[in-house]
């Protein structure tokens, strides 16, 4: 039977846990009420967005212009691709962080040149003991995200790309499918791409660009890209809580199974050793008496 | 009757308007864009400005920053900008502020992003401020 004083101390050290779990746990099912407002104030933008884009990429005409630049010249193997990976700031929050981690990771094994642009602590820490080539001034929180903080993404991004520095951009970041499913989202963000053979096939005419389809691009494209990153970001943050949240309540749980479990052991610790001390007096005093 | 269309109007942070519409007039890249039922199919984008749209017979009013419009075929329209609010809803002493601050910062030596940066938050404090006064 094991010793009291170590269960004791074992169910000591779990109770202290279950405080921080506990903690997070309601700090984080508040925060995510913030979180799903402004996912839910978001959402009819985000969508509507990319199937916006997506409809005037179907009509779009033909046109010399940067964002669109497939830079077909290039080998696969020397394309410079960029990242974009989104994962948060803290840990213990499930296999959040894990699964954005390892579907960037995957990805990665294609190409020899990747350039990666993390945000959130926990990736970065990772990538960097891994010895990845994570840009080092691409300093954003996952917290509360910002239209702001979208902006300086998306410029720092298109800027790459413009200079040749990126070839390909896509993003790694979790979608919230249901309240209870998130899932691992790759997308491609640059070069865009014209969808001639759909187009045709549908039979829809060219749309019009007011003033010239290189100037609406030029100011469509970044409002575009900052659009895209901030529902990103924003998607991202509340399956983040979400996450948190159940694995906290899953901790909170599980912890209160073993302090059970725990509570019984010690129980029938403490009357064994009552029992052999009775049993000790007893005998003793049965000696004496003879 | 004028005839209408449908407008949806959506900003980054909420849904704005959405519904039937008889005209619209924006700010675009290059002057004021009007838009009227069975329009051509069209993609241009919104500078920062006040934008106005006609539904039921009475001009509605709205503060917009830059975005982009599609006017699809089936006589649709859908405005996307980063914010969008209504000239009511303006606090004139705040925009004021960030213009006062915006002025200040860009005498002082910026680098080329910063002053991008800052013009536009300048842009954006004084179109607001218009609208709000214009509309009290």
């Amino acid at each position: 039977m094991a010793n009291m004083r170590e269960i004791r101390s074992r169910i000591k050290s779990i109770q202290d846990i279950m405080k921080i779990t506990n903690a997070m746990y309601l700090i984080s099912s508040s925060k995510i009420k913030r979180a799903r407002k402004s996912l839910a104030a978001t959402v009819p933008y985000f969508e509507k967005l990319q199937s916006t884009i997506n409809d005037i990429l179907l009509r779009a005409p033909h046109m010399h212009q940067v964002y669109f630049e497939r830079r077909e010249e290039i080998e696969a193997k020397d394309r410079k691709k960029g990242y974009i990976v989104i994962t948060a700031d803290k840990g213990l929050a499930g296999a959040y962080n894990h699964n954005v981690i390892k579907k960037a990771e995957e990805e990665m094994k294609k190409c020899s040149n990747n350039f990666l642009f993390v945000v959130g602590m926990v990736g970065r820490q990772y990538f960097l003991k891994k010895g990845v080539m994570v840009d080092c001034e691409f300093l954003y929180t996952a917290q509360d995200p910002t239209m702001y903080r979208a902006g300086c993404i998306a410029d720092t991004i298109l800027d790459l790309f413009k200079k040749h520095n990126l070839d390909d951009v896509y993003v790694v970041y979790t979608k919230m499918v249901t309240p209870m499913k998130a899932e691992v989202q790759f997308q491609k963000i640059l070069p865009l791409e014209r969808r001639k053979e759909e187009r045709r096939a549908a039979g829809y005419l060219h749309a019009k660009f007011l003033p010239s389809p290189e100037a609406v691009m030029d100011r469509l494209v970044p409002n575009y890209v900052k659009g895209l990153i901030f529902g990103i970001l924003i998607e991202a943050y509340s399956c983040e809580q979400n996450a948190r949240m159940t694995a906290m309540e899953a901790a909170t749980r599980s912890a209160k199974d073993m302090l059970r479990e725990l509570g019984l052991l010690y129980n029938r610790a403490r009357q064994a050793a009552i029992t052999q001390s009775i049993t000790e007096v007893v005998s003793g005093a049965k000696k004496l008496k003879k | 009757m004028a005839k209408k269309f449908h407008l949806e109007i959506i900003a980054s942070d909420h849904p704005f308007y959405k519904g039937d519409c008889e005209s619209l007039i924006f700010p675009g890249m290059d002057g004021l864009h009007g838009i009227l039922a069975n329009h051509q199919e069209m993609v241009t984008c919104v500078k920062g400005g006040e934008l106005k749209y006609k539904a039921d017979g009475e001009w509605h009013y709205a503060v917009v920053s830059d975005g982009f419009v599609e006017v699809m075929p089936d006589n649709q329209v859908i405005l996307l900008a980063d914010t969008i609010e209504n000239p009511e809803e303006i606090d004139i002493k705040r925009a004021d502020e960030v213009k006062q601050r915006a002025e200040e910062k860009l005498r002082q030596k910026l680098s080329n992003q910063e002053y991008y940066l800052t013009r536009a938050e300048l842009n954006r404090a004084i179109n607001r401020i218009k609208a709000a006064k214009r509309h009290r």
